[in-house]
């Protein structure tokens, strides 16, 4: 059974009159425990691909499953239900939320799955140590640096323990000793925890940390 | 998610943002602060009435002509009709029923004088049962009889006003004041009366003998049987109304008078007085209530508003709670418990300031402050109701949001 499966999925959107064709009969399938690279430029649909993988957005034609389970015709809340458990997200521009300490950022998806606020925080503290920054979470994120933020999002993205991590453009906002400390920290989880890594980037040399490497141009997957 | 987590996120997000928020709830605490003034100042004023009636005899009934109310108890050559012995007679025959006790009253103004002290008064000539009729309760001494009245005795009983004014601290009763220059022996202090709004304020009065009056402060031109006032008290099932009606009818017979015509006399009652005090303190209650309503809508309008704007600042916000797993409904909660504490806070200090301004209100005037607990609570879960209502538009706008577009929201 593989862990995600894209069956010929496509996304478009209107404008106006016309319609957008952003992603064109995709199929992917990812085995769990790989470690894949979604590479292409900006506007070869990587970012919509994510979203979908992601939950986030739903496909307009195609089905995709994820562990077997069709999500094209979840409601919102299952969707948000499988956001929640399932899928662990970090973003190009970390996306924590300004008025919460590192900790409380990090056991924010814990607590959104219904766990005591007591055992969210002790994992959260957990998570924390497990990125190196057990000292730094009753730290606002703007007492962060870039890279302290980004690693914080990657504690956020597991505490859940989602069966896949998607990252998009992790290191896109860092510089390269950062962008390396973080790449190691991905190569690590892949390596020591067996963590699915689901990987979006237009950098060719972060694609080759992946295992196997998809790579799109307008819509369509060309290797 | 629990509902502490939830309440916990709203109030730092509020404290965060105080200088808005506090602005924001202006309006509520306006509202909510106007409802507990007016609801105190309606209960006061119903209470004022309320011991008015006890005050007041309980179903009086008194009866002067017309033209008193319009020109005073001024004799001169005011041609009038005015009451009479056989009035007072025909009265206690007609309607036997409904009359328990009746007294004549002579009233005069006269000046009292006590050792150097003087006081301008209105003195009424009548009989031992007037303090039934009035509902006078005596502070000190007695009131005058029956034996008074037939001697025409110099004896007065004092109202509050002028026994202050004659004897300050001093005990009045045993004392003798000079009336018009005739000395009276005082033989009794009424009782002080709150709350007094009708037409003759007991305080302000003191009371001798109708014989007596008659004898001595009789006008010129003011013929023996002739009555200023009368002073009635009915039974108590006695309608006041019906009982004016067979009033007018009497008093027309014994005038021979056509039973359409006018009748020259007014008669006050203290049912249909209480009955409209107690209107217009209603009416006054109402429309307060009425406005403090209007600013409560126009506050609970600024909360909406202001919870739009929030909708839209955090649409980050939401796409990235949404990304990580919140429900539609967890979000819209999350908005509306933000709403709600926000109406509440406001409803607190809009409780505070009330209470504040009911000390106030009843420190600078006669009215007493109530504080009860009934309306206070009534007032917060009011303010939570409105939290929810006009909180609810906004989080649904939240919760609807798509998660991609709120994420992607720059």
């Amino acid at each position: 059974m593989p862990l995600l499966k894209t069956e010929n999925i496509s996304r478009a959107f209107k404008a106006g009159a016309h319609t957008i064709t952003v992603l064109q009969n995709i199929n992917i399938t990812i085995e769990k425990g790989e470690f894949v690279a979604i590479i292409g430029k900006s506007g070869s649909g990587k970012s919509t691909l994510m979203n979908i993988l992601g939950c986030l957005d739903v496909a307009t034609s195609g089905t995709y499953t994820i562990e077997d389970k069709n999500v094209s015709h979840m409601t919102v809340d299952q969707l948000a239900e499988i956001r929640n458990k399932k899928i662990g997200f970090v973003f190009q521009r970390y996306h924590l939320l300004p008025d919460m300490t590192a900790v409380e950022n990090v056991m924010l998806p814990r607590l959104y799955a219904n766990v005591s606020e007591k055992d969210a925080r002790t994992q959260a503290l957990q998570m924390l140590q497990q990125v190196d920054l057990a000292d730094r979470g009753h730290h606002f994120p703007s007492e962060l640096s870039g890279g302290e933020q980004q690693r914080v999002a990657v504690a956020r993205a597991l505490i859940n323990k989602p069966t896949i991590l998607l990252a998009d453009e992790p290191t896109g906002n860092l510089d390269s000793v950062t962008e390396e400390r973080i790449m190691e920290l991905l190569r690590q989880l892949h390596k020591e925890r067996g963590v699915t890594i689901v990987l979006i980037t237009h950098d060719e040399h972060i694609a080759q940390e992946a295992s196997r490497v998809i790579k799109l141009h307008d819509g369509k997957i060309i290797s | 998610m629990n509902v502490f987590v939830l309440i916990r996120t709203s109030v730092r997000t509020l404290k965060k943002h105080k200088a808005r928020s506090f602005l924001t709830i202006l309006g509520i605490m306006i509202g909510i602060c106007a409802i507990i003034v007016t609801f105190s100042i309606g209960r006061g004023a119903e209470e004022a009435v309320a011991s008015q009636i006890m005050s007041m005899g309980e179903n009086a009934v008194y009866v002067m002509p017309s033209t008193f109310i319009k020109h005073g108890a001024l004799r001169g050559n005011i041609s009038t009709t005015r009451l009479r012995n056989r009035d007072l007679e025909a009265i206690k025959k007609q309607a036997y029923q409904e009359v328990k006790e009746i007294s004549p009253m002579h009233m005069t103004v006269q000046p009292l004088q006590h050792i150097g002290t003087s006081a301008q008064q209105n003195v009424v000539g009548c009989t031992p049962n007037m303090p039934k009729i009035d509902n006078n309760k005596l502070k000190s001494g007695i009131y005058f009889n029956k034996a008074h009245m037939k001697n025409r005795s110099h004896v007065i009983v004092l109202g509050q006003k002028p026994a202050d004014e004659l004897f300050k601290e001093k005990e009045a009763v045993g004392e003798v004041i000079l009336v018009n220059g005739v000395p009276f022996l005082v033989i009794g202090v009424l009782e002080k009366k709150p709350h007094y709004f009708g037409p003759r304020d007991p305080n302000e009065q003191a009371f001798i003998p109708y014989t007596t009056s008659k004898k001595i402060f009789r006008q010129p031109t003011e013929t023996e049987d002739e009555i200023t006032a009368l002073a009635i008290q009915l039974y108590h099932a006695v309608d006041a109304v019906a009982f004016r009606r067979k009033l007018a009818n009497i008093l027309r017979f014994t005038h021979n008078m056509r039973p359409d015509e006018k009748s020259p006399f007014t008669v006050f009652d203290t049912q249909t007085l209480t009955d409209v005090a107690r209107q217009a303190a209603s009416v006054i209650r109402l429309f307060g209530l009425f406005a403090a309503c209007i600013a409560l809508i126009v506050g609970s309008i600024g909360v909406m508003n202001i919870m739009l704007v929030s909708v839209k600042e955090r649409t980050k916000e939401i796409g990235l709670r949404m990304a990580i797993g919140a429900t539609q409904r967890l979000i819209r909660w999350q908005f509306l418990i933000e709403s709600m504490a926000l109406c509440f806070i406001g409803g607190l200090v809009g409780v505070g300031l009330g209470l504040l301004a009911q000390f106030g209100i009843s420190y600078g005037t006669s009215l007493n402050a109530y504080i009860e607990l009934g309306p206070l609570l009534v007032s917060l879960l009011v303010t939570l109701a409105i939290g929810i209502f006009f909180g609810y538009y906004p989080a649904r706008q939240a919760s609807l949001l798509n998660p991609v577009d709120a994420l992607l929201q720059r």
